[in-house]
């Protein structure tokens, strides 16, 4: 480039940048002038920024003066191999690429491991992206994320170009800007969405709240967050939930003075500390939760956490006082028209019956339940009410209805990424074959169901499915491997005070030669060796 | 407008041009500037460092591979040697080492081959049989380029029968050979061998679904591999004497330097005795964290290439030697017109710290950001303070307070804090590692001048 066009350029360069917030322009030229020196070779543009408007006038800028750029969306590809295929693909133009949403993609929420193994392998595959993507790479990233960027992938920091400024707030520009259209809070029908519409609206919230920040409204954020955790805890990824509802939603509600939804985030908070197996935690959650409802008057908010205080009670074997509860949000949900509580709390009291062995009322409770849910389209409702019935059917003896409930609630279950519910069924459909004799089926039903119970953390349900499995080992032939199955189960049933398993093994005891209750156990678990329990027991 | 004459007094004719043609104009410079990438041994923007950067390296490279340049006495080791070249990222190992061997190449010396790594195998998943295969492929390409020399029949045919014999047990063997299978029973040649070596290391650098396979079947059989190249390495050196190309050969393999983390550490520490059995004398251009890495390495001899020493440390004078070789080294890459002085120059020299990359990177940053030529102290100090908030991007309080202590205090020793700053660039060593640093940028940002005022207030009152 001769002295005139250089000339030219610059003329250019500074009739674009006259747009540009004064702060911006040196940087803007630094950039500008490096991107113009050389198109041809692979280079690492570090483009730091902190709000939209920013991004949205640099990147029209450069365009203005360069022409054609290339976008890829990091967000579209899992892997740093598949961005780096979606890279190569757009090197082929010969035009510099713009990497938008990189700052989402290396983000360590949720889930640090894989912004860790995202930045890691681009890390190790530096080579081969500077051989096979000769353009030069605009990467916008926030503060934070440059840091990150340079602590975890310091071969390819010691790479880069340079790192561009363009964090400066115009809140002229913010106010210019076009919004992305509000992203509606959808907080009624998370439950019926599938496992992947899950995580797509996972996505969509987090892409919204990261580029629209503080131009959300606290309102409308608050609300978002909220939806957001409870999609978590639909996956069954309880300290994600958590952490949200106690770190973010519960102060947001505070601060907005909104006692209702404080409630209901009070209520959500304990669902993730009850499925956890931390009953004492998740109980304290729910009785504050039920003073605020009823200083505001909330008939359906007090309902809803009647039934949530009576399931914890009844998780613990306090079957009259849970059943107190239930019946005193059965009243309110039916006076208030409330179907999805009537049809919660009709299937909740249905299990009282069921512990308590009236099994002909806990089916007709259940029956009146999935007739509503069937009304008012609650896919996870039908699930778990078709799960429950069947159940019931097992202890009657009742095999194939049994089955014809658990098969729908499977495909139910499956459809809308319950897993939880997944593992019930799976536990239950076993149930069915260790009833049959099929022992064998009946393990290898257990054996998924185990999976996928300590995968989402259910402690209450995977001891229940240990508890279950020992059962079939016995029957099996393997008895040292049965009592050291419910040893397991013992210790998770002592460790969260899961009364039905307790007093199970309790009753279990003087059949395997050990004192009546759970000092038998409790003796064996002192052992600690396992092969000293299967060689003590089996004698 | 910095007055070359002056600077450069009775300046060689090939000096003058090589002035002469430095790009002019920012854009120019930029786009020929390349920090990653070493110079080819006969670009003229090559700068003699050796004296800028002391500690005699020179030399002693020279001494521990038995030549004196002095008198020209060559006395090589009798049995291979295995050396460590280290230096900081950037420090100019690779163009330096490229000099080096061509003073060692000769008929009374050695017969150099040069493995460049990077664009034969891939370095992000680098085994010892990658590196070795592909030495023994870049071997017989020079050897047969050089129609003279002959390999031993014997000796050639046992590297042959190895492959043929792989090739023979081993399916994925036969895979990755390919067309070459039926060549192959045709009978053995160097043009065929090193085809075969080369679809090998192909095929470590495209990481296709065989790699893991192939890998195993050469590990397992890297016994017999190594000792026929040992054969060949036998026959090549009574050769290079015969025909009066050298003494024996020197390997070197250029790109260690950029193996990753975990790669580095099996590679020289794991696998230190895979890497020596060859009986060669092998030069490895190495990262300098593997020297602080703790471990004895044994079977390696080493040498740093140290930063250009910019100040004595003891008077803290400036050292005119250093700075007249970094004058020459920009002043090749960036036309003198654009600097407003010398002044102005030794500024930008002085906040390089004599790592040549960050020369070149706040020549750069001048070059992004000078409002208008020529380039004068404002704009240097402007490149000092973003090339220091790069570093600011992700330097914590406690680095600050160690980068603090080792300016104020000489025996630091080692430590993973330490050893990364050396890593990054950002604590920068001397006289190969007596003389520690933090980098000169650093006194830009105020965390840095609070830890290092604090330290030496601290220091005062000891």
């Amino acid at each position: 480039m001769n002295d005139s066009t250089l000339a030219n350029f610059e003329t250019s360069l500074k009739a674009v940048a006259v747009d540009l917030p004064a702060a911006f322009f040196a940087d803007f030229r630094r950039l500008a002038r490096g991107l113009q020196s050389d198109m041809q070779v692979w280079r690492l543009f570090l483009l730091k920024f902190e709000h939209r408007s920013g991004q949205v006038q640099i990147s029209s800028a450069l365009r203005k003066l360069f022409g054609e750029i290339s976008v890829v969306h990091a967000m579209a590809y899992a892997d740093w191999i598949d961005l780096e295929a979606a890279l190569r693909e757009a090197a082929n133009l010969g035009k510099p690429i713009e990497l938008v949403d990189l700052d989402q993609w290396l983000e360590d929420y949720p889930d640090p491991a894989q912004a860790d193994r995202r930045l890691g392998a681009w890390n190790i595959q530096r080579e081969s992206c500077a051989q096979h993507v000769p353009v030069p790479l605009l990467c916008w990233l926030r503060p934070p994320r440059i840091a990150a960027f340079a602590r975890r992938a310091l071969d390819l920091w010691s790479w880069r170009h340079g790192v561009y400024d363009f964090s400066e707030r115009d809140s002229a520009a913010d106010a210019a800007l076009p919004q992305m259209a509000a992203l509606k809070p959808d907080v009624r029908h998370f439950d019926n969405r599938d496992e992947a519409s899950k995580r797509a609206r996972i996505a969509e919230i987090k892409q919204y709240l990261a580029s629209e920040g503080d131009a959300a409204g606290e309102r409308l954020q608050v609300s978002l967050l909220s939806e957001l955790a409870n999609l978590h805890q639909r996956l069954g990824e309880w300290n994600e939930a958590l952490r949200i509802h106690r770190d973010l939603t519960l102060p947001g509600y505070q601060q907005l003075g909104d006692k209702a939804n404080e409630a209901v985030t009070l209520n959500d908070l304990s669902a993730s500390y009850h499925a956890q197996g931390d009953y004492v935690t998740a109980l304290a959650y729910l009785k504050q939760a039920l003073t605020i409802q009823q200083q505001i008057g909330d008939k359906a908010g007090e309902g809803a956490t009647l039934n949530n205080i009576a399931l914890i009670y009844n998780a613990q074997g306090a079957y009259d006082t849970a059943l107190g509860y239930f019946n005193q949000a059965l009243t309110i949900a039916q006076q208030s028209g409330d179907k999805l509580g009537e049809a919660a709390t009709l299937n909740n009291i249905s299990q009282i019956h069921d512990a308590k062995g009236e099994y002909e009322a806990a089916l007709a409770y259940l029956k009146q339940a999935l007739v509503i849910q069937q009304q008012i389209g609650n896919k996870a409702g039908e699930g778990v009410t078709l799960n429950n019935i069947a159940q019931i059917l097992i202890v009657l003896g009742d095999y194939d209805t049994a089955l014809s409930y658990l098969e729908p609630a499977l495909a139910i279950q499956q459809q809308i990424g319950d897993k939880a519910g997944v593992g019930a069924t799976l536990n239950n459909v076993s149930g069915i074959h260790h009833a049959q004799g099929d022992y064998g089926t009946a393990l290898v039903y257990l054996a998924q169901s185990l999976a996928i119970l300590q995968q989402i953390g259910d402690k209450a349900g995977f001891c229940t499915t240990l508890f279950n499995m020992g059962h079939i080992q016995r029957k099996n032939g393997q008895m040292p491997e049965a009592v050291n199955t419910w040893l397991r189960a013992y210790s998770i049933a002592k460790q969260v005070n899961l009364a039905t398993i307790l007093s199970a093994l309790a009753l279990l005891a003087p059949q395997l030669g050990m004192p009546e209750g759970l000092d038998g156990w409790e003796q064996l678990a002192q052992q600690g060796q396992d092969g000293a329990v299967a060689s003590k027991t089996s004698k | 407008m910095l007055d070359i004459d002056m600077l450069f007094p009775a300046m060689p004719a090939t000096l003058r041009s090589a002035f002469s043609a430095a790009p002019q104009g920012v854009l120019q410079v930029m786009a020929k500037l390349n920090e990653s990438e070493p110079l080819p041994a006969s670009d003229r923007r090559f700068v003699e460092s050796a004296q800028a950067r002391s500690s005699k390296f020179r030399q002693k490279l020279f001494s521990k591979l038995g030549y004196n340049p002095a008198t020209s006495e060559f006395v090589p080791p009798e049995q291979g040697k295995h050396l460590l070249f280290y230096g900081h990222v950037g420090c100019g190992k690779s163009t330096e080492m490229r000099h080096l061997c061509t003073a060692l190449h000769g008929a009374q010396r050695y017969w150099v081959v040069q493995v460049d790594l990077i664009k034969m195998i891939d370095p992000n998943n680098v085994r010892y049989c990658d590196v070795w295969l592909a030495v023994a492929q870049r071997i017989l390409e020079e050897a047969e380029k050089n129609h003279s020399i002959k390999i031993d029949d014997v000796a050639l045919q046992r590297l042959f029968n190895w492959f043929k014999e792989i090739i023979k047990t081993y399916e994925s063997v036969r895979e990755v050979a390919g067309e070459l299978k039926s060549e192959v029973e045709l009978g053995y040649q160097i043009p065929l061998v090193a085809k075969l070596l080369s679809k090998f290391t192909a095929s470590f650098k495209m990481g296709n679904t065989h790699r893991e396979m192939v890998r195993e079947v050469v590990n397992n059989n890297y016994g017999e591999f190594i000792e026929a190249l040992n054969q060949v390495l036998i026959s090549l050196r009574s050769e290079l004497q015969r025909t009066n190309n050298g003494c024996l050969p020197l390997v070197w393999i250029d790109g260690c330097d950029r193996f990753r983390g975990g790669d580095w550490r099996r590679f020289f520490i794991d696998e230190g005795n895979q890497i020596t059995q060859a009986n060669c004398v092998t030069i490895y251009t190495a990262p300098l964290a593997l020297k602080h890495h703790g471990r004895p390495l044994a079977q390696f001899d080493f040498l740093v290439l140290p930063m250009v020493k910019l100040q004595d440390f003891d008077t803290r004078d400036k050292l005119e030697t250093a700075y007249q070789m970094m004058r020459e080294f920009l002043l090749k890459r960036c036309h003198f017109s654009m600097f407003a002085d010398m002044a102005t120059l030794d500024q930008l020299i002085f906040y390089s710290g004599g790592n040549l990359r960050d020369a070149l990177r706040l020549l750069r940053l001048c070059c992004e950001s000078v409002e208008q030529l020529p380039i004068d102290g404002a704009t240097v100090e402007e490149a000092a303070k973003q090339l220091a908030s790069e570093f600011r991007s992700w330097l914590t309080v406690e680095h600050y307070a160690v980068l603090a202590e080792c300016d104020v205090n000489l025996n630091m020793g080692q430590g993973k804090v330490i050893n990364q700053l050396i890593e990054e660039g950002v604590l920068l060593e001397y006289n190969t590692g007596a003389w520690r640093q933090a980098h000169p940028v650093l006194h830009k940002l105020p965390p840095y001048r609070a830890a290092l005022a604090q330290r030496q207030q601290a220091s005062r009152h000891e």
